[in-house]
């Protein structure tokens, strides 16, 4: 049953290194020398920095507060990050449309509030906003894993010893969370590195990422070497940040 | 500890010095806020305005709904997306649950590596996937059939099976398999007979959250399905940039709806899980 | 002086009643433990001393100031706990630091006052190390040193030496004994074990259920158990069901199913209901003939043999099993050696009163 994705990946890998059945460097060589394709590849990794570090910081409010919940209380909590973690980005994507766009919610109240108006879509913001919100349950889900192992007492040990909520957080919890927030980080950055359908419905020209440079390749230009090859770097990206995951979380034990 | 204690020459020590600390609760709620405000704010719109977005709404009526059950093309698509979903779920559910189950009770010294190859496609890019498998299908000629798309979906609903079932196998206690097989159960029957029920709700919830995931599913069906096979969320993909109509509206709040259908269901199952567990004990 | 001073404290979770209206006193420099059974509300009690769980009612003041709604952190108390909360980021020496850096404590004095810390506790050399590279024994060295680097007022430990091995446990017993009357500090002390309360204690607070069942010194509560739960709780005990039958200002006579029993004098009047309670170690085997106050016939039903004792199980001729132990000699019975004659002396004879609800 895994060859049913081996046998793809194989393909991938097949078609990224030949053209016409000949085996070349030139799908590689031309993607490196292709200003669209250097244009896109550092467009993805602004976005998908930006959007993870910002879902993070949006995150951790989030995990902590459920973390301090009772566990009655936590699971009505969880729902709240499991709905939209449930919700497909398209609909989330298309709400974003609705609520950035020129028409849209936030410019109707503001010019009926008679205050000067953005453009929040097809352009940087509008995917960050978008990327964001779909990368915060994947940012909350180890964060919170973490902070709920935390030992307790860690904490009453600091009270007792007469340190304040702000110094336990500070000198305490955040540095102990800190491979939670480094798994976080991981796993949102490689998801925003696939980001397909928020870049093509809330980006502008100059935010396109690489999966839709492979969408593009595949579908308007017919270039499966260069397509394949983009998805090759692409894998090859995700594989090593994911490896790095693991050895996060193997070393997870010692904090 | 044999060195002689002395008195601790230690004058009074100050006051502990600190601040105040609220901030935690607004700031969760403001996300949970920027979670849920955006799904949320397209349910009045689909009950709004047909021809334009207007918000805030200055009627209320289900002319959205009507245009999309009237539309033969978004009904179909629709039809197409459940016919996917079913199928590839009750394919993965099926394989996945025989992979999870061999890989947990099996002693096999790759199996840290199988796992890692199996679940894989849980996390590197969709779009790798899907581009794989748009290769693959072009060369074995079944681009753009629902064949493909049901066996795209199953590679991509897989793993998530594994793991979700997997999960359900650890809690299981071995010694009821162990004691099966002392009593002369062969692996089937132990495996029809003692494992299967006993991993219900966690079946339950892989079914559930399998079929939500490919009804839901773009990319892949993005890549491999044709015209005649289009899924709802390709129609919907397509149709942002045409479509004029907030008919989207209406079809995403019909998905969020699922979706928390769909999550209620599961966490039922949940429950039924650990009641269970409760009453075992 | 009175360090602590708890006035009809109550907590309840719900329909538990976990302490259940108590007072209690814990003079300066005391070494006061919470012995009960798990369940008896012994760490609900540390956690209201420490303000982390507030009372149901009642107050609670620490050196004469009511500081029923003082938050933990305010209140200048130290803590030892099972698991050593240690921060396992922190080295050693920010471990003991951490208090006085709460303080606003010049770094120059933090490094003095925590190498004199360490040094009491015996870790001189440790100090830039992480607490996951130490044993459990130096952990909760390290964290016994980060109580006393900031001199509360109080310290309290809740079963600290719970998760070490018994010779570790008898060892770091020893050194927080020497730590309690070298240094003066006064400790509130849980544990459910007996011997570990007996070693270390000043006073013991046995409690049972949410209520203080006896509160004195090791000796009080071995020799003179107020309640037949005191009585089972510390030590072993024989515990028999009578009626007074006679009591003058010499002795006490009572009746119960193996016959006629004489107890020191009480206060309890004549005709009562009254449990009797002796200790297996003060009833001895007699032989033929000697007299010693109280004697009885019955039927040597098992022996066991535990090294430095001997317990002998002994069925009188009506009632139940009575067990007796002797430091282990030659001239040992026999199991299954028949009839045989045992006894104790009237004073002895633990006489505790029934009281209502107990
Ligand atoms: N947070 C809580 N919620 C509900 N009930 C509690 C809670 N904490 C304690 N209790 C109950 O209060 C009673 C006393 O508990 P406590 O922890 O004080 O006992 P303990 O003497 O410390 O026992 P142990 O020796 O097991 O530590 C118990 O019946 C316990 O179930
Ligand atoms: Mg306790």
């Amino acid at each position: 049953m895994s060859l049913g994705f081996i046998v793809p990946l194989g393909f991938i890998f097949f078609r990224s290194f030949t053209i016409d059945g000949v085996f070349t460097l030139e799908g590689f060589r031309s993607l490196l020398t292709s200003p669209l394709f250097v244009r896109v590849f550092w467009t993805t990794l602004e976005i998908s920095l930006i959007a993870s570090i910002v879902a993070l910081a949006v995150g951790y409010p989030v995990a902590l507060h459920i973390s301090r919940q009772s566990e009655r209380v936590r699971s009505l909590y969880l729902i709240m990050v499991l709905l939209p973690f449930w919700t497909s980005i398209l609909v989330k994507s298309y709400a974003f449309t609705v609520i950035l766009g020129d028409a849209g919610l936030i410019n109707t109240a503001l010019r009926a509030l008679r205050l000067p108006q953005f453009e929040m879509i097809f352009n940087r913001f509008g995917v960050l906003a978008a990327s964001t919100n779909f990368l915060v349950p994947f940012a909350v889900f180890p964060i919170l894993a973490n902070l709920l192992a935390q030992d307790p007492n860690l904490g009453k040990a600091a009270e007792v010893m007469g340190a304040g909520p702000l110094r336990i957080f500070w000198r305490i919890t955040f540095p102990l969370s800190g491979s939670g927030v480094l798994a976080g980080f991981i796993l949102t950055f490689v998801l925003s590195l696939g980001l397909f359908a928020t870049p093509a419905l809330l980006g502008g020209r100059h935010d396109m990422m690489m999966a839709n440079l492979i969408d593009f390749y595949t579908r308007d230009t017919l270039n499966w070497n260069a397509a394949s090859a983009i998805a090759v770097i692409l894998l090859f990206t995700s594989a090593v940040l994911l490896l790095l995951l693991n050895r996060v979380r193997g070393t997870e034990k010692f904090a | 500890m044999n060195s002689p204690a002395r008195k601790l020459n230690l004058g009074a020590i100050g006051k502990p010095v600190h601040w105040r600390f609220p901030l935690t609760g607004i700031m969760a709620w403001s996300a949970f806020a920027f979670l849920l405000l955006p799904s949320l704010i397209i349910i009045p719109i689909s009950f709004g305005n047909k021809n334009q977005i207007v918000f805030p709404p200055t009627a209320f009526h289900w002319d959205l709904y009507y245009l999309f059950f009237t539309t033969s093309t978004w009904i179909a698509a629709t039809t197409q997306s459940a016919k996917v979903a079913l199928l590839s779920t009750a394919i993965a559910l099926t394989l996945g649950t025989l992979a999870a189950y061999g890989i947990e009770r099996s002693r096999l010294r790759g199996k840290q590596l199988l796992l890692v190859v199996l679940l894989s496609p849980l996390l590197i890019p969709g779009v790798v996937t899907a581009l794989g498998l748009y290769s693959y299908f072009a060369v074995i000629g079944l681009s753009g059939s629902t064949t493909a798309l049901v066996m795209g979906h199953t590679v991509f609903l897989c793993p998530f099976v594994i793991v979700t079932v997997s999960a359900g196998i650890k809690e299981l206690d071995g010694s009821i398999e162990t004691a099966a097989s002392v009593m002369g159960a062969g692996r089937f029957k132990i495996f029809t007979a003692v494992v299967l029920p006993q991993l219900r709700p966690s079946l339950v919830s892989a079914g559930l959250f399998s079929f939500l995931m490919s009804f839901d599913e773009l990319v892949i069906s993005w890549f491999i399905s044709g015209a005649q096979t289009t899924t709802l969320p390709v129609k919907m993909y397509s149709s942002v940039q045409t479509e004029t109509s907030p008919i989207l509206a209406a079809i995403s709040t019909m998905l969020t709806i699922l979706s928390v259908i769909i999550c209620l269901g599961a966490e039922g199952a949940r429950n039924l899980r650990k009641k269970a567990v409760a009453a075992d004990s | 002086m009175t360090v602590v001073e708890l006035k009809g404290v109550s907590r309840k979770y719900g329909n538990i009643v976990a302490l259940d209206c108590l007072d209690l006193v814990v003079e300066k420099g005391e070494f006061l433990t919470l012995l009960g059974p798990s369940g008896s509300g012994k760490t609900t009690l540390l956690n209201i001393i420490a303000g982390m769980t507030p009372p149901s009612s009642g107050r609670v003041e620490i050196d004469g100031r009511d500081v029923t709604d003082m938050p933990t952190r305010q209140r200048g108390l130290g803590m030892v706990f099972q698991n050593y909360a240690l921060m396992p980021h922190m080295t050693v020496f920010d471990n003991i630091a951490f208090p006085l850096r709460v303080r606003r404590v010049r770094e120059q004095e933090i490094r003095i006052r925590v190498a004199e810390v360490l040094d009491i506790v015996n870790l001189r050399d440790l100090g830039g190390r992480k607490p996951r590279e130490l044993s459990g024994g130096q952990q909760q060295r390290v964290a016994i040193a980060r109580c006393l680097v900031y001199k509360p007022s109080l310290i309290l430990m809740d079963e600290p030496l719970g998760a070490l091995d018994k010779k570790l446990r008898e060892q770091l017993q020893l050194e927080i004994k020497r730590l309690h009357s070298d240094l003066g500090v006064t400790v509130v002390y849980v544990t459910h074990d007996q011997e570990e309360a007996l070693t270390l204690s000043d006073r013991i607070c046995l409690m049972n259920t949410g209520r203080i069942e006896q509160l004195g010194t090791p000796h009080e509560l071995y020799f003179a158990p107020e309640t037949v739960f005191g009585a089972q709780f510390l030590g072993e005990s024989n515990v028999l069901t009578a009626t007074v039958s006679e009591s003058s200002s010499e002795e006490t006579v009572l009746r119960c199913s193996v016959g006629t029993i004489r107890a020191p004098t009480t206060s309890v009047a004549t005709g009562a209901e009254v449990t009797i309670v002796v200790r297996p170690e003060n009833i001895r085997r007699l032989a033929p003939g000697e007299c010693i106050g109280n004697e009885l016939s019955g039927e040597l039903i098992d022996t066991t043999f535990v090294g430095g004792v001997t317990r002998y199980y002994v069925r009188p001729d009506n009632g139940s099993v009575l067990v007796l132990k002797e430091l282990t000699n030659r001239t040992a019975w026999a199991a299954g050696s028949g009839k045989v004659r045992i006894g104790w002396s009237a004073e002895h004879t633990l006489v505790i009163q029934n009281i209502a609800g107990r």
